[in-house]
């Protein structure tokens, strides 16, 4: 694996310490959401089963202007 | 937690709707301010025969944005701390536009930390190998295998404020200390070196030159690009924004396709 970045490896792969955000990882739960004609949504998983936007990932700029699709939005899939 | 009021009910089993992410293409949204003779009848028709003014399928955008931020995530899924753009959304979003015939120009836009090398050359070489009309802009940051991406469009733009950095390929994880280790990092090296010099304007001489510099970077060799620098030695074409960009691109277009009508005929 070759990583050519200029953030230094220990940053991107390193261990949080206690200064960090203490539920990053409940938070960084991720799903995503194959959407219609080719637009993905990034999910955050929330505790009580319902999902929230976390980005929209289109290449149509319109699509970002869409008040349904504004990341934060929360979402209940059944 | 909700910064806004619950989007309407998603998908429900007993009506078996669609998913109401979809419901958007029924509402009628804010078309853009060019609105074509024939979009304009087509909404009047709908008026009389259907008593709405509810417009069929969205007309096309001709220019579709691609934004590449954070680190360009390949065959390793990087810790959930880091943002990333992975590469396997990229691609088939740059197939699907290659193969829409409404879409004519492609905006790239880059502020990324560089990344994976093989991901970041996949994307560099789809969007060199479109046919459509691509413009490039650095914003923020084009680091690392940002370079090559932001050279494979038609024409780049970097804002004043933005940087690149270019620095040698190091390895990660185990080294095992032979030669055939120095020969590969040198091969993958020469990978991304040929590439930014067979499409910007700089020479690979001076590239290398660049890359080994010391006593600009802190931790490692190799040099820091602002805008004016980026564009002085030919890797970048122009200092420009957004505007900037999306006036290139038009200019791309009818150039690529003639002065026709762009949305709708």
């Amino acid at each position: 694996m070759l990583l050519y970045t200029i953030i230094p490896l220990e940053v991107i792969f390193g261990e949080e310490t206690e200064t960090e955000l203490p539920n990053w990882r409940e938070d960084a739960t991720r799903v995503l959401q194959a959407g219609h004609h080719g637009k993905n949504l990034l999910l955050q998983s929330l505790p009580d089963g319902r999902f929230k936007i976390d980005r929209l990932i289109s290449t149509d700029a319109r699509d970002y202007l869409n008040p349904n699709w504004q990341p934060g939005t929360v979402l209940r899939i059944f | 937690m909700e910064s806004r009021p619950q989007a309407p009910p998603k998908v429900s089993a007993e009506s078996g709707e669609e998913n109401p992410a979809e419901q958007p293409f029924e509402q009628p949204f804010e078309q853009p301010l060019r609105q074509s003779p024939r979009k304009q009848r087509l909404v009047l028709q709908n008026l009389k025969s259907l008593g709405q003014l509810h417009t069929p399928a969205p007309v096309e955008n001709y220019i579709h944005t691609l934004i590449i931020v954070g680190q360009i995530e390949g065959h390793i899924i990087l810790p959930p701390k880091n943002k990333t753009t992975k590469y396997e959304h990229i691609i088939p979003q740059l197939v699907a536009i290659e193969q829409n015939k409404d879409i004519k120009g492609l905006l790239v836009i880059l502020n990324t930390v560089g990344g994976d090398v093989e991901a970041g050359l996949a994307i560099a070489e789809m969007i060199e190998s479109l046919s459509k009309a691509t413009v490039s802009l650095v914003l923020g940051g084009g680091h690392s295998i940002g370079v090559p991406i932001a050279v494979s469009t038609n024409y780049s733009f970097i804002a004043e404020t933005a940087t690149m950095t270019i620095h040698p390929l190091r390895l990660t994880g185990l080294v095992v200390g032979v030669p055939q280790t120095y020969e590969y990092l040198d091969k993958m090296q020469d990978r991304v070196i040929k590439f930014v010099t067979n499409h910007s304007k700089i020479n690979e001489e001076h590239f290398r030159e660049l890359m080994f510099r010391t006593g600009d970077l802190v931790r490692d060799i190799g040099t820091v690009l602002v805008g004016k620098d980026a564009v002085a030695t030919g890797l970048i074409d122009e200092i420009g924004g957004i505007s900037q960009a999306i006036k290139k691109l038009d200019e791309i277009v009818e150039l690529k396709y003639g002065s026709g009508p762009k949305e709708g005929q």
